[in-house]
């Protein structure tokens, strides 16, 4: 089964993310916090099956949510970040590095 | 290179050996380099007059010409007194040390104080990367102290003006507002100079400053590496294919890169392999195992600001493959000293189908390493310029060719990158590097990302709750040597009940608490004890308010609140998985007024005084009992005595259990006996506490309240009165409580804050 790992990148203070995939929550993260010199949070890791899957993620204290298909055998990589109030989503076939 | 330069490992024998007589210092052979062919002669060659510059002089005062031998005095009767009565003079000049000439148009400037004057100007106008800009610090004395960059366009050949844009410091030193800058370029360091004339707002000002360095500030690097880490500090900047056309190439180190930067930067040559002998040989490093290695292997470690740095090459960290290098010092109160770059991590994969992959591999090595010390030095990424409190507004590059930006991150990837990358930081950089006040930039000095020292704070989002750090008197003003008590008030501001812990804010385990003197690293108040209690709730209805005291003066970090100065305390506790952070409190520790004051003082701030104060007294701390004894004889009428008495009278006010062991513990291990231990009974001294407390708590009820708080005044009065109601004079408890509840009734909260930094 495919890996689809979701980083939670820059601008986290604190809130908690929710993944959702394919209308089942997955994960909930709690007290999110990210480290500005890495730009870098934590990472959610989700098996599923191959194929495309809608991916949401939700950031309820924001009351912030941002839905992305995925095909998890080309762009397991996904990257969130908050800037500004808004969500970003970047999906990537590498994982993300961070310095 | 396009250009000589002095911020160069390709120095020239000759300015090498310039550069050195210039600063007094012995030229050191650089290693050994290829010789770039062609390298064309810049004509005409012109020295730089990039640099530092600095003026010194001590003011001394004068010393009193020399009395005659005194002799025994016949008497005389009196003699009238002279008309008029003959006045001191004048006091000679300010004698001036080294070179500089002294300023013209200074009468618009406040009269200087006893002591020193230094100024220092950084200009930044050829050689290297030139800015176009001059920053300078005008310091007098211990008390003022202003920093300064202007912006400059050139005025003549050798000749700068420009607008000053920022001040830091005590601005009203400095009211002017644009400044002139002449230099003489020679050969000759001891010719060197620069002219500094300040216009604008106020009279002109002028004043000649002597060549210090062609740096602006000095660096060093001390690098260990794990053992099978193998450090990447040099490289050869052609050995990629995909690199700027025209670049010049060759051997480029990582002091190389920030001497071009403007930093005198040196290698220190204590390298150390740090053995990775543990039972686990793949582990991987946590930030607070680095930091433990920090101060174990690098040998100039101090928790103390320095122009110093050490960077670890390790294997792996624990985040993973994914994690190329961090700056992981952003722990403790001198953060930014320590970085690492991992080797066994993605900067080590080259993509796929890489011309160069070895190449690859020890470009991104190196990279990262000058990466993660650009973050030491306060860099932020290329795309975060706007986030956080940056010293002055800035705006990201997202597109920068720049050691702080993700090659992987511009449009077209790392290859476009690499494309266009020059090795070196953007000019907004190189500004700040060069031209920020020292402590921003400085290694252990600002905190990272400063003043954010709750920005990790997970808040409630909907506000339930109210955290007040007040005190109880009208201005947050506290004496020298008064033990500072504050006081904590939570408030339930939502509409429903809410359960929290019943020693929410009695138990520092729930609280973080930030002190920070000013001009100082912000410190986390520790207490001297947790208590391991039974975890009972407490239901806060709407609108209830739970209030508690706060001695935070000393702990176990020491007397975080002691030294005269403006301090800020903030306060966050932990409730229902929220933090509640309280508004930071400012206030003013007094300057000592005495003899006396200053005395007492090295005993007071030591560990026994401040857990004898911390518990209430104590009749085994025999040392901070004395230290507390002598304040009060020396003292008696100061806050810090009232504080003193009661620590003193609580123990003497019961019979007191003490623990003696007879034995050394040294001899009971060595003979495998069992130490003699007793408990020995003090019998209480009625008389002699309630002597003290009268003292403390009667005598001047509203001095004591409001050096005591509320919260804690009212405890100890009940608490006296109780116990003089055991002892049988129920008249006299009567009097302390009717006394303390009319006391407590007229204290009135802090209305006059202080101003923040």
């Amino acid at each position: 089964m495919p890996t689809l790992t979701i980083d939670l990148q820059e601008g986290f203070s604190g809130e908690s993310a929710e993944i959702v995939v394919d209308g089942t929550l997955f994960a909930r993260e709690s007290r999110i916090v990210s480290r500005m010199q890495i730009g870098y949070a934590g990472r959610v890791a989700v098996e599923v099956a191959p194929g495309v899957h809608a991916v949401e993620i939700r950031v309820p204290e924001r009351g912030l949510s941002l839905m992305r298909s995925v095909d998890a055998g080309k762009t397991p990589h996904l990257g969130v970040s908050m800037e500004e109030n808004t969500l970003r989503v970047q999906a990537a076939d590498q994982p993300f590095g961070y310095v | 290179m396009a250009d000589d330069t002095y911020f160069d490992d390709a120095t020239t024998p000759e300015e090498a050996a310039l550069a050195a007589q210039s600063t007094g210092m012995q030229a050191i052979p650089t290693n050994p380099q290829p010789i770039p062919l062609p390298q064309p002669l810049p004509l005409p060659l012109l020295p730089r007059v990039s640099g530092l510059y600095v003026y010194t002089r001590r003011i001394i005062r004068p010393v009193p010409p020399p009395r005659p031998i005194p002799r025994p005095v016949p008497f005389d009767p009196p003699r009238p007194v002279p008309d008029p009565i003959p006045m001191p003079r004048p006091m000679p000049d300010p004698v001036p040390i080294g070179r500089g000439s002294a300023a013209t148009g200074e009468a618009a400037l406040t009269p200087l104080p006893i002591g020193f004057e230094r100024e220092e100007l950084r200009l930044d106008v050829d050689g290297q990367y030139p800015q176009m800009a001059a920053s300078g610090v005008l310091q007098r004395g211990f008390s003022s102290r202003v920093h300064w960059i202007a912006r400059l366009e050139a005025d003549g050949a050798n000749a700068w003006t420009g607008r000053i844009w920022y001040k830091d410091g005590d601005t009203a030193a400095l009211p002017h507002t644009t400044v002139r800058i002449t230099a003489v370029r020679s050969f000759f360091a001891n010719q060197r100079e620069a002219t500094v004339t300040f216009s604008g707002s106020a009279s002109p000002r002028t004043r000649t400053l002597s060549f210090s360095s062609f740096y602006f500030h000095k660096a060093e690097f001390e690098y260990d590496n794990e053992v099978g880490a193998a450090p990447m500090l040099d490289i050869d900047t052609g050995s990629h294919p995909n690199r700027p056309a025209g670049m010049p190439t060759g051997n480029l180190t990582i002091e190389t890169v920030y001497r071009r930067s403007g930093f005198d930067a040196a290698r220190n040559a204590a390298a150390t392999a740090i053995p990775n002998d543990g039972p686990d040989p793949n582990a991987t490093w946590s930030d607070a195992e680095m930091h433990d290695a920090m101060q174990t292997y690098w040998s100039r470690f101090a928790n103390a600001p320095q122009w110093a740095l050490w960077v670890l090459f390790a294997k792996r960290h624990d985040i993973g493959s994914s994690l190329g290098g961090i700056m992981f010092d952003d722990i403790g109160p001198n953060h930014r000293q320590g970085t690492a770059v991992f080797t066994d991590s993605f900067v080590a994969t080259p993509p796929a189908g890489d011309p160069a992959p070895a190449a690859w591999v020890d470009r991104m090595m190196f990279w990262t390493a000058v990466h993660e010390m650009g973050h030491a030095f306060n860099l932020a990424h290329s795309w975060q310029k706007h986030l956080g409190t940056p010293w002055i507004p800035l705006s990201s590059e997202p597109e920068a060719r720049s050691f702080m930006n993700y090659p992987f991150r511009v449009a077209g990837g790392q290859s476009a990158f690499f494309a266009d990358f020059e090795f070196r930081f953007s000019d907004p950089e190189l500004v700040f590097m060069r031209h920020a006040p020292e402590r921003f930039v400085q290694q252990g000095n600002a905190d990272w990302f400063d003043h954010h020292g709750f920005e990790g704070a997970a808040m409630d989002p909907e506000g339930s709750f109210h955290l007040q750090l007040r005190v109880d008197r009208s201005r947050p003003i506290f004496d020298f040597l008064e033990p500072i008590v504050l006081e904590l008030r939570l408030t339930n501001l939502s509409g429903a009940p809410k359960i929290a812990p019943a020693d929410l804010l009695e138990d520092a385990a729930h609280m973080t608490v930030v002190v920070k003197r000013d001009g100082r690293p912000t410190r986390q108040w520790l207490p001297f004890a947790h208590y391991c209690r039974k975890a009972e709730t407490t239901v806060l209805m709407p609108g209830d308010s739970r209030t508690e005291s706060l001695f935070v003066s000393a702990g176990r970090n020491g007397w975080d609140l002691a030294e005269p100065g403006l301090y800020t305390i903030q306060v966050a506790i932990e409730v229902e998985g929220y933090d509640v952070v309280s508004e930071p409190l400012r206030l003013r520790v007094t300057p000592p007024r005495g003899y006396d004051e200053e005395l007492v003082a090295q005993d007071v701030f030591t560990d026994d005084a401040g857990r004898v104060m911390a518990f209430d007294g104590s009749r085994a701390l025999e040392a901070g009992n004395d230290a507390w004894r002598s304040l009060v004889d020396r003292l008696p009428k100061s806050r810090a005595a009232v504080h003193a008495r009661v620590a003193l009278a609580l123990p003497e006010g019961r019979d007191y259990r003490c623990l003696r062991i007879d034995a050394p513990a040294a001899a009971t291990a060595i003979d495998g006996e069992a130490a003699k231990a007793a408990f020995e009974v003090v019998r209480k001294d009625a008389e002699g506490c309630r002597k003290a407390l009268d003292k403390a708590l009667v005598a001047d009820a509203d001095m004591a309240a409001e050096t005591l708080g509320r919260a804690d005044f009212e405890y100890y009065t009940a608490a006296y009165a109780g116990w003089l109601k055991d002892n049988g004079d129920k008249a006299a408890a009567k009097k302390v409580g009717d006394m303390a509840r009319k006391a407590a009734a007229r204290l009135a909260p802090s209305e006059h804050p202080i101003a923040a930094e």
